[in-house]
Formats: C-alpha cells, sequence, structure tokens
C-alpha cells in the first residue's frame, strides 16, 4: 500500500468534511439509534446552527463562544422539539417535520438567503492556522480533539446511570417505565443532546466553509443516516464503543467516496448522485461478500472455521 | 473475520486513494464550478468555454477544463470546491454560493489562484469583492437584470394593478431582485405579493394563492429555483391568463410571457475575455468587474395566442425595431 498516498489523502478535504458530518451522525445517532426515532428537524437545525455561529461572529463575538451560542439555541429548539411530543402528544416524526418547516423562515430571515463571514472576522481555525500555517492540518487537529472528545464525553455519559436509563427508554419504553424511569424527561433530554451535536456540527460547518445559505442543510438527514449505515456494516454494532467508533469511520467513508468520485478526470457530475448510490451499495453489501468468502473458507469440521473464530 | 475486516477496509481506502493521485498534468487547469443544470448557466459556461477557444486556448491542447456541478448540494459543492482549488491553476465559479464556496478554498489552502465568477447578482454583498474595481485575485461579471424596466412593462398592459413575485428566498440572488421590484412597484403604484418559496413544491401552492388574491401579473427574477421548475408552471400561469415577466429569456421562452433579460451567453462571453486576459499575463487586480449591458426583449408569442391576451403596440414597436 502507498503510505505516500495514504497521507496526501488524510490532508484532503474528505477526512475534515468526514468529521464534520461525524458529529452530525453522532447526533442522528442518539435520536435515531438511542431514542429509535427518525427527527427530520436537523434539516433545518443544521443551517440555523450554521447562520447563527457566523452572525455572532460577525457581530465580534469569539469564535468560540459563537459555537456555544449556537449549540444553546439549537439545544432550546430540540427541546421543543421534544416539547411537541411530550407535552402535544405529537407524533416524534411529525414534530420533527414540524420544527424542520418552522425554522426555515427563521433561517432564511436571520441569514437573508445566504451569510458570508466579514472578511476582517476571525473563525475557530484562525488561530491555529497562523500558528501551523497549514489550514487543512488546523483544521483536522481541531475537529479531530472536538469529535475524539465527544465521543470520549458520550462513552462516558451513556454509561453513567442517567445515560443508561436514557438508553433504557429509548430500546424499551413501557419497561423503562415500569423500572421507575420517567421516559418523558429521558426523551426531552435525549431530543435536547442530539440537536446541541447538530448544532455543534453545523456551527462548525459555519466557521469552516465561511458561507451559508439557509437551505445547506437540504438532504443532510440522508447523509447522517448514510453514514450511520456504512459504519455499522463495517465495523458493526456488537459493542457501544464500537458504534460510537463505527459512526467516525462511516464519515470518512462517506466523503471518501464522494471526494473519489468528483476527483474522477472529465467525469460527468450529472452522474453523481446515481455513482453515490452504487458505491454506497457496494459498500453496505460487503458483509454479504464476506460471509460468502468465508463460507468457502470453511473447513470439514463445521462450525469452526479456520482462523478458529 | 476481524483480519478480513479490516483488508476489506483497506482495499476500499485504497482505491480511493488511486483514483485521488491520478490527477495531475502539464495543460493549464481550468476548474468550473455550476451549482446546478440550467438554461441560464449553462449558456453562461458555454460563452465562457467559447471564448477561450476562440482566443486559442482549446481544451486538450493547452489547457483542460474540469467541470463540476453539484446539483444544489451545498456540503458537496464544498467538496467540490476544494478539490478544484487544489488541483487548478484557474477557477470559475457560476452563481454567487459557488463563486463563494470557491474563494474561501482558495483563500483556505494560502494559494492566489485567479477566481472568476459570473451569474452572481451583487458580488459585493456576497464579500467576493469590495467593489467593482478593488479586489485582489476574484474578478467577474454581474447578472444584475433590468428590474424596474421589467416591472414597468406590467404597466403596458391594461388592468395589471396586483402582481405577484415568485421566487426562493433561500437565493440571494432573487432576495436582491425582490427588494428592486418593491421599490420600483411603489413608484408606479402596483401591489406587490411576496410568493418567496423553499422549494420546488411550493410553486403551485403559491401560484394557487396569486390566483385567489386577484393578481393579474406574475414577475420571476432569475432564480435558480424557478428556473428549473418554470416547464410545470406554464399551463397555471396560461389557464389564468397570469402575464408573466421574466428576467431570463430562458425562461420566457420556456413558459413566461415576456421580458428584459439578461443575456447569458454574453455574461458568460464577457468573462471568458478576463480569464483570456489573465492567462496571457495581465495582472488580475487591473481587471474591473462588470456589469451585462444590453437587455434584450424576449416574448414568447404562444403565450398571447393561448389566453388571446393582446400584445400592447408600445411593446411589439420595441421587439419590430429589435428584430430591425
Amino acid at each position: 500500500m502507498n503510505w505516500g498516498s495514504i497521507l496526501q489523502f488524510l490532508g484532503t478535504d474528505a477526512t475534515t468534511q468526514g468529521l464534520i458530518w461525524t458529529i452530525f451522525a453522532l447526533g442522528v445517532f442518539v435520536s435515531y439509534r438511542i431514542l429509535d426515532v427518525a427527527d427530520l428537524s436537523v434539516e433545518s437545525i443544521f443551517p440555523f446552527s450554521a447562520i447563527t455561529s457566523l452572525l455572532f461572529v460577525n457581530l465580534g463575538v469569539q469564535p468560540i463562544l459563537a459555537i456555544l451560542i449556537a449549540i444553546i439555541l439549537g439545544g432550546m429548539i430540540g427541546f421543543i422539539n421534544g416539547c411537541l411530543h411530550v407535552y402535544l402528544k405529537i407524533n416524534p416524526l411529525l414534530s420533527g417535520i414540524i420544527i424542520m418547516v418552522a425554522l426555515y423562515s427563521p433561517n432564511v430571515i436571520i441569514s437573508s438567503g445566504n451569510i458570508v463571514l466579514d472578511s476582517d472576522e476571525y473563525t475557530i481555525f484562525t488561530g491555529l492556522n497562523t500558528l501551523l500555517d497549514n489550514y487543512v492540518l488546523s483544521k483536522l487537529i481541531i475537529l479531530g480533539i472536538i469529535t475524539f472528545a465527544i465521543i470520549g464525553f458520550m462513552y462516558w455519559f451513556f454509561g453513567t446511570e442517567l445515560g443508561l436509563s436514557l438508553r433504557a427508554a429509548g430500546k424499551n419504553t413501557s419497561m423503562a417505565r415500569a423500572q421507575g424511569i420517567n421516559t418523558d424527561s429521558r426523551y426531552l433530554m435525549g431530543m435536547v443532546f442530539s440537536a446541541m451535536l447538530i448544532s455543534l456540527a453545523g456551527a462548525l460547518y459555519g466557521q469552516m466553509t465561511k458561507h451559508v445559505s439557509a437551505d445547506a442543510g437540504k438532504g443532510s438527514i440522508v447523509i447522517g443516516l448514510t453514514i450511520l449505515f456504512i459504519g455499522e456494516v463495517l465495523l458493526g454494532h456488537r459493542s457501544f464503543k464500537l458504534s460510537l467508533f463505527s459512526v467516525v469511520i462511516g464519515g470518512i467513508i462517506y466523503w471518501l467516496i464522494i471526494d473519489t468520485i468528483i476527483q474522477i478526470p472529465g467525469f460527468n457530475t450529472n452522474y453523481l448522485n446515481l455513482l453515490k448510490g452504487i458505491l454506497i451499495t457496494f459498500v453496505v453489501v460487503i458483509p454479504e461478500i464476506k460471509k460468502y468468502i468465508s463460507k468457502k473458507k470453511k473447513p470439514t469440521i463445521a462450525g469452526i472455521n479456520q482462523e478458529g473464530v | 473475520m476481524k483480519k478480513l475486516n479490516l483488508l476489506l477496509l483497506a482495499g476500499v481506502t485504497a482505491t480511493c486513494t488511486m483514483g485521488l493521485s491520478s490527477c495531475g498534468s502539464d495543460l493549464t487547469q481550468i476548474g468550473i464550478l455550476q451549482v446546478a443544470t440550467f438554461d441560464a448557466l449553462d449558456s453562461c459556461r458555454e460563452g465562457f468555454i467559447s471564448t477561450l477557444e476562440d482566443a486559442g486556448f482549446v481544451d486538450g491542447e493547452n489547457v483542460e477544463f474540469t467541470f463540476q456541478n453539484p446539483e444544489g448540494d451545498s456540503p458537496t459543492q464544498d467538496s467540490m470546491a476544494i478539490n478544484l482549488a487544489t488541483n487548478c491553476d484557474m477557477v470559475f465559479g457560476i452563481s454567487t454560493g459557488s463563486s463563494q464556496a470557491l474563494k474561501s478554498a482558495v483563500e483556505d489552502q494560502g494559494k492566489d489562484t485567479p477566481i472568476l465568477f459570473s451569474a452572481v447578482t451583487d458580488p459585493v454583498d456576497a464579500g467576493l469583492v469590495t467593489s467593482f474595481t478593488e479586489h485582489e485575485n476574484v474578478v467577474g461579471t454581474s447578472d444584475g437584470g433590468p428590474t424596474a424596466e421589467n416591472i414597468e412593462l406590467f404597466t403596458e398592459f391594461e388592468g395589471i394593478e396586483k402582481i405577484g413575485i415568485i421566487y426562493n428566498s433561500a437565493e440571494p440572488n432573487s432576495i436582491i431582485q425582490k427588494e428592486e421590484a418593491a421599490e420600483a412597484c411603489s413608484e408606479l403604484g402596483l401591489t406587490l405579493v411576496d410568493g418567496g418559496i423553499s422549494s420546488q413544491t411550493e410553486i403551485d401552492t403559491t401560484l394557487q394563492g396569486f390566483v385567489a388574491q386577484g393578481v393579474q401579473g406574475v414577475f420571476i427574477p432569475t432564480d435558480n429555483t424557478i428556473a428549473q421548475a418554470i416547464d410545470g408552471m406554464k399551463d397555471t400561469l396560461e389557464e389564468n391568463g397570469l402575464v408573466t415577466v421574466c428576467a431570463d429569456s430562458a425562461v420566457t421562452t420556456a413558459g413566461g410571457s415576456l421580458g428584459y433579460s439578461v443575456d447569458y451567453t454574453n455574461l458568460g462571453e464577457t468573462t471568458g475575455k478576463m480569464a483570456v486576459k489573465i492567462l496571457n499575463g495581465t495582472d488580475i487586480s487591473t481587471i474591473p468587474c462588470s456589469k451585462s449591458e444590453s437587455f434584450p426583449l424576449t416574448l414568447r408569442e404562444d403565450f398571447f395566442n393561448t389566453t388571446g391576451i393582446a400584445v400592447p403596440d408600445s411593446i411589439q414597436a420595441i421587439i419590430d425595431s429589435q428584430e430591425a
């Protein structure tokens, strides 16, 4: 294997975009895998936080503080989304759609369609960049640290009593309630946590690209779910820790696929979505290919293969 | 099993990285990023490429064009912009978002690759240039259209007092034109109904809403979303006899009624001339940005034949003089 080309790849956009979308997919993981809710509000929360983080930076707020404000605002929207289900008894899928549709208007109003970072303002990546003089590397370092800090936090949090009760409430609501867990409060907590992760991804995305349009979140839920599935297929979900790491792998592989397609010389990008579909199918059927290969390798004694696994 | 897993993972990575290293050649690389496919932007791109060819920069001989189109998907557009900024000696963004993405990508890599833009209504507001003459490595053409003149066309028809404007409220170009239209309407004493939409699916409802509110005419600015959907709007517009003024000739011929429009082929050609100058060694910061100057009037006769609305004499006179 050519290590030079791998290093070259690691310095490209696939990894930086991959890490941002990993954080996004971790948010989807919380709502979709832990709470078992397909939350569509992410499509609007993502651009919302990207826009607010840029807006506050333009107002002269420190970039890190701007991200924190975006996360808090995003968490509040997640709370409203949760309340729609818990108190107004709206189906979670519909409550997500309501937020997605409703939040579009504030997005358009505060961004007036499209927001750009003022040329004399800084982003969270600028500081390290002046130090390292390599924008890609500084993005990688900052995003890498944030991603792994989040994974560490999630691993710890979902291992605490509170976190475990949250997982239980999502897995089997009636059983959890029978155990004396307040499932409504756990649902709200999960939705807020998920929305905060989405907001973090959005705020970082905004500061990375330095321009965001109000419809930047179009199709983001599809990206998030695809990342989850790619990761799960490649690493499996035998343990909670592995599930978290599989999201990182999924995020990077997904953007690697996109990056590879768009770098094919002379490629007609009208075929982009078709090729995306084919490549994702290919990645997702890998386990089936694996099964087929290991079946062929099976020794005469049934049940034990050569690797002894 | 675990080994196999890793092997497959490595396989995928290796195949992908092979794709990455296959780029690179001696020819001057020109990257084009176009936000989505539709007539106006396509003709802009074609005008750009043909001008370069006329000046002796032919694809495959001394230059190589890389054309990318994310079909409106923002994150993919950013990836494409970074890819083009990495591999190309000159980049060309068609639409505001594409040009911004390219500018941000080039800046991030600490390069000073020349960036050209076109189909941007307000490059100053979009943060691309400080002013039409003050800029660093960014230059291009604006497609600011004759909005006031277009709104005035409604006054040529008898009985039009209330008009609707339909546009995608997330497109900066359209928002600028909506504001211009609102100003023109208040000067001419017309009532403007705001029909901002967020996706193509809302177009039909918005048009029905216009009819319910007694709107007699519709104004369509140079809007990427509407331009993609105009074929589907044609029947509703004709059935209700709504005089539709479009700021894009391709939209007018596909389903509108009439309109002064920006000539996108011409806009692409003007941008192409700038590219030729840069390739011949002119300092990019000395080239001023420019705006489209001639706005031909387009008229779709089918609309007037189907609805039975008569073409006002004053408009017919302009068409005749244009043909002559």
